[in-house]
């Protein structure tokens, strides 16, 4: 008898102790938490310009309580169905979201860039977790760069762009660049004229804030993700 | 020590039940459950938002034509296509579906504001289209409390349509009448999923009002018939072009505290024509 209540207390711990994991996914490769994945694709759509990572979530059990979530950091509006209904939004929370055990759920995510005019980098924050779980919660960073993109639908003839090669100029006569990091410390100043590029191998993976001020007077400032 | 079940079932029972509160809640509408068919008493309408950016509409105008299979005229269908993923008329290079009025119609009735989704009667919420059989199920077998004679007609220059209603209360009613416009057929871009499919065949689909955007005002008295005339001028311009003959006209009845209390549909049918009530 003694044996059976010992049995019966063990399967209980057991039955609790029942793994709880969310896991992100771009493509076929698992996205670590916290981590950020860069996305440069663009592609002409009825819809306008649009940028559309193959991102997918999973959960080893069964779960109708997953929350997932998408805030845009850099401002723009971005687009989510995972499955059901499609949003849009700077953020977008998808509550309930129905994961099966082991089987990707396609998030369904885009940016929809319309008009013309340059496709912006576009930040976006995922977070998701297992209802009242909060040790699934996971997140990661998506930066999705159209500038850099392996299709250019617009004629650029920015002053300044990054590719890379570096920080690519092309100015109308002499000029001055400056480079700032987000925190506003400047890791990079110097003097330009005409066409050229500037090597940025030494600076870290990031957004920086560049501004360019010309000997006519100009000054045109933005941001550039460098990786 | 002496063998004490008390003091091992004492510890055992606890962590049996917390391992029962940790099994996974199965939500009602994930379960197999069999429902018996039923017998329309009336006509439904369900308004379904929606978008031809919309990645996933097409899965919810699959639900309606289930449902229309299933229930036939009994479940009469508007898709107004409106917000974040609507494309609205004249304003893309393939045929735009969304009409201002729409916009109105999802701003007060889609709490969700996602698209697909959908009310059914003006009662109930707004719902994800997994919910609209279970919806449309229990609004169709309520006995109405009043009929509606509709009848369209096009004139013979095919620029006007003419629409005579006549409403039969069973009951004392006050509320709006509702006149709508609807056209099937419409070929024009859609996205269903990842893909873009330039020759989407759109149904169903909202095109105007007739009476205004939230219908007349009618106070009806039971036993008491009470006809009503409309006209509206055929839509022919560059950005929106209608096919008489796929033309419907919609009616309905409601109130805000009772929803849609009956509804019909007629095909619009040529000049010269008698056409056929509801």
């Amino acid at each position: 008898m003694k044996k059976f209540y010992l049995l019966l207390a063990g399967l209980a711990v057991a039955g609790m102790s029942q793994a709880r994991e969310l896991t992100f996914w771009y493509g076929d490769q698992k996205i670590e938490p916290n981590s950020t994945i860069h996305f440069d694709e663009i592609s002409q759509t009825p819809a306008g310009t649009v940028m559309e990572p193959e991102l997918y979530i999973s959960s080893d059990i069964f779960t109708n309580k997953a929350t997932i979530s998408a805030t845009s950091t850099s401002g723009q509006s971005i687009q989510m169905c995972a499955g059901g209904n499609c949003e849009q939004g700077v953020s977008v929370t998808k509550k309930d979201v129905t994961l099966r055990a082991n089987q990707k759920l396609d998030l369904e995510f885009e940016y929809v860039h319309s008009g013309t005019g340059e496709v912006p980098t576009v930040i976006v924050t995922f977070e998701a977790q297992d209802g009242a779980y909060t040790s699934t919660n996971i997140s990661y960073t998506l930066v999705m760069n159209g500038e850099n993109s392996s299709l250019t639908l617009i004629e650029n003839k920015k002053a300044l762009r990054y590719t890379s090669a570096g920080l690519e100029y092309n100015l109308d006569g002499n000029g001055v660049i400056a480079l700032y990091d987000i925190t506003g410390r400047q890791v990079l100043n110097v003097a330009a004229e005409g066409q050229g590029t500037i090597n940025t191998h030494a600076l870290r993976t990031g957004l920086y804030i560049y501004s360019l001020r010309t000997d006519k007077g100009n000054k045109t400032t933005g941001k550039i993700y460098v990786k | 020590m002496k063998f004490s079940p008390i003091r091992y079932l004492l510890f055992a029972l606890p962590i049996l039940g917390l391992t029962f509160t940790s099994c996974d809640e199965v939500s009602e509408s994930d379960r197999l459950i069999p429902v018996e068919s039923v017998t329309p008493a009336r006509a439904i309408l369900l308004e379904d938002f929606t978008g031809q950016t919309c990645r996933n509409c097409p899965d919810a105008h699959d639900v309606i034509h289930t449902l229309q299979e299933q229930y036939g005229e009994a479940v009469i269908a508007v898709s107004i296509h409106a917000g974040a993923f609507g494309v609205a008329v004249g304003s893309a290079d393939y045929v735009g579906l969304m009409q201002p009025e729409g916009n109105e119609y999802d701003a007060r009735y889609n709490s969700l504001q996602s698209w697909p989704a959908g009310v059914v009667n003006r009662t109930g919420g707004t719902l994800n289209h997994d919910g609209w059989a279970e919806a449309v199920r229990k609004a169709i077998t309520a006995e109405p409390t009043v009929a509606i004679d509709l009848e369209a007609t096009l004139s013979d220059d095919g620029k006007t349509i003419n629409i005579a209603t006549t409403l039969r209360p069973t009951a004392n009613i006050s509320g709006k009448l509702q006149l709508w416009i609807t056209e099937d057929g419409i070929v024009s871009m859609q996205r269903n999923g990842r893909n873009w499919i330039a020759d989407y065949v759109h149904n169903h689909v909202y095109r105007a009002a007739v009476n205004g955007t939230w219908g007349e005002d009618v106070k009806l008295t039971s036993g008491v018939h009470a006809d009503y005339n409309h006209s509206i001028a055929v839509r022919d311009s560059k950005d929106e072009k209608w096919d008489t003959a796929k033309l419907s006209v919609i009616a309905f009845v409601y109130n805000e505290s009772e929803g849609v209390l009956q509804a019909a549909r007629v095909s619009l049918l040529p000049a010269g024509n008698g056409g056929e009530g509801e």
